[in-house]
């Protein structure tokens, strides 16, 4: 009997050392795996530049940015009041970044800077201060399911404690003996009950706060002195058509027009006239008028109302 | 039965050998940088301290970028530039095009001029103050596009290492000019890679950058050649008097629109 016993658990320690051998193998091929490969595709860059007519020169690479802005879902501008409205800017891995000249993100015109447009980890600044904008509402989603699961914890808790009184009641009923082995039963698994749950409370508070750092981290305004600029503006430019109208205060020296249209093109659709009038120059398509204006490294046209006297 | 228990006690053993080693590998690997990695960022930053405290330099830039069209097919523009940047508050950037389009960004510690003499049009902005705020304001208030302008503010160091994700070094490179280091780094929405002399000045040969997040993934390349720490630009190299028939037009983004609605139209096609 004593011999067969020390039989199986010498097995068993025999199968431990094996699994412990297979585990270990496994281990080093997918660490080893880590650092292999950095192979790059060959092949040539097959390009017909075809004569530059017709494509678009700006997407998210040409900005050359550290960062890419381009990338991130929404990323609206709001401009309100005197105060800059940085509303979105959160990241986006579905899709987007696609460049047709200028139809980066959203942008937010007057109101109060609240933009919902933006993808993970939102900012905003402005006169209403800091909004968390998607990221915020992401944030609060898991703040929910993180409620949820503690509800669940909580509740399974319950009712385990539940069963444990009704338990204890019952054993309570029986014998004296039993009544305190069941007692002290009780304690042990109390013991264990609180220390589950301390456990729990541990994990949530360390899982809550990472969170919360992400989350700063993501959301946090970046302000070197120059005023609230976000962690991505060198992000890069996109084309003619992205449009920060009233981004900047008008030059005093230099009269801006207002156009009646927010489109801007690239180039003008016929051979135009220039008309200089009281300093501001347009460019005249028939009887379409047009106000050049610089942005990304080109110039681009507006459509205006004619000038005084035209 | 003392047989049994020491029996016990080492399977005991054993398992918690088992429980315990991966944990460890994991946290160890996490903790601490490999040595590719911690190398890799001391050169990295090495580079972007050298630029941040150089009181002036210029040198020539030759690059590219992809653009995914509509149709989804990619295609690749080009330019040069001559930069030259005086600490604290000068800089002159001389653009030439793949298509032949020039074009000339000064910023005079004073205001910001832009000038396409093709175009026979120039625009200025004021904005007193330091090169790092002008660098800021131009790209991200005028919406201009300066690629690379995170190397020419003096916190580039800071910026780099509040965006990194990883740096390793790839390899030594010989087939350069001069032999470099081949960095590979990462943020959150850009991969980049970075070319580095291994002696003398940490002044970067290269740098790749693909946007990883971005439909197509595009890239944006640069080449840094005729590197020159004191170009002692000449009198007048900052200013600028518009020629005659030259134009002043206003940025797109002072102007005053109602709505977003953006179009392009080719020349000379139908608007």
């Amino acid at each position: 009997m004593r011999y067969g016993s020390i039989q199986k658990i010498l097995s068993i320690v025999t199968i431990l050392v094996f699994a412990m051998f297979l585990i270990a193998l496994d281990a080093e091929a997918r660490g080893g795996g880590g650092r292999g490969g950095g192979g790059r595709g060959g092949g040539g860059r097959s390009m017909s530049r075809g004569g530059g007519g017709g494509f678009n020169r700006s997407g998210p690479a040409s900005g050359g940015g550290f960062s890419s802005r381009s990338s991130m879902g929404g990323g609206g501008r709001s401009y309100s009041g005197g105060g800059r409205s940085y509303s979105g800017g959160g990241r986006s891995y579905s899709g987007g970044g696609r460049s047709y000249s200028g139809s980066r993100g959203g942008q937010g015109y007057g109101g109060s800077g609240r933009s919902y447009s933006g993808g993970r980890g939102g900012q905003s600044y402005g006169a209403q201060g800091r909004q968390a904008g998607m990221g915020g509402q992401r944030s609060e989603m898991r703040g929910q399911r993180q409620g949820q699961r503690t509800d669940r914890a909580q509740g399974r808790q319950d009712t385990r404690q539940g069963r444990q009184e009704a338990r204890t009641q019952r054993s309570g009923d029986r014998s004296d003996v039993r009544s305190d082995r069941q007692d002290s039963r009780t304690e042990r698994q109390g013991t264990r009950q609180e220390n589950r749950t301390d456990r729990q409370g541990t994990r949530q508070e360390q899982r809550t706060d990472r969170q919360g750092q992400r989350q700063d981290a993501v959301g946090d305004a970046y302000d070197h002195g120059y005023g609230h600029y976000d962690d991505h503006w060198d992000g890069g430019y996109w084309g003619p058509g992205y449009w920060g109208a009233a981004a900047v205060g008008a030059a005093a020296a230099y009269a801006v027009g207002t156009a009646i249209s927010a489109s801007a093109y690239s180039s003008l659709p016929c051979t135009s006239t220039t008309v200089v009038v009281g300093g501001v120059s347009y460019r005249q398509c028939g009887g379409t008028w047009y106000q050049p204006a610089y942005s990304g490294d080109g110039v681009t046209y507006v459509v205006v109302n004619p000038p005084p006297g035209y | 039965m003392i047989l049994r228990k020491l029996l016990i006690a080492v399977i005991c053993l054993l398992s918690a050998c088992l429980v315990a080693a991966p944990g460890s590998a994991a946290q160890g690997q996490a903790a601490v940088p490999s040595g590719s990695q911690a190398d890799g960022m001391a050169i990295l930053m090495r580079m972007a301290n050298f630029l941040a405290q150089a009181g002036q330099f210029s040198f020539r830039l030759s690059a590219g970028y992809d653009v995914l069209q509509e149709t989804g097919q990619k295609i690749e523009f080009g330019e040069v530039r001559q930069v030259t940047l005086v600490r604290p508050d000068r800089m002159r950037v001389d653009t030439e095009r793949s298509d032949g389009e020039k074009a000339q960004a000064i910023f005079n510690g004073q205001e910001i001029i832009v000038y396409s003499p093709g175009d026979k049009v120039y625009a200025t902005a004021g904005k007193p103050g330091d090169l790092d705020s002008a660098l800021r304001y131009l790209v991200n208030d005028l919406q201009l596009r300066l690629p690379l302008s995170l190397m020419y503010v003096r916190d580039f160091p800071a910026e780099l290492e509040r965006r990194m994700l990883s740096v390793d070094v790839v390899e030594k490179v010989a087939a350069m000019d001069v032999p470099c280091i081949h960095l590979a780094g990462r943020t959150d929405t850009v991969d980049f890679q970075f070319w580095i002399p291994t002696e003398g000045d940490p002044l970067p040969r290269r740098v790749v950058m693909t946007y990883k997040l971005a439909e197509g993934q595009p890239q944006f390349w640069a080449n840094f050649t005729e590197w020159n720490l004191s170009p002692n630009p000449p009198q007048g190299f900052f200013s600028f008097t518009p020629p005659e028939g030259v134009q002043r037009i206003a940025f797109l983004a002072e102007l005053e629109v109602a709505k977003p609605d953006v179009k392009k139209v080719k020349k000379g096609g139908k608007k």
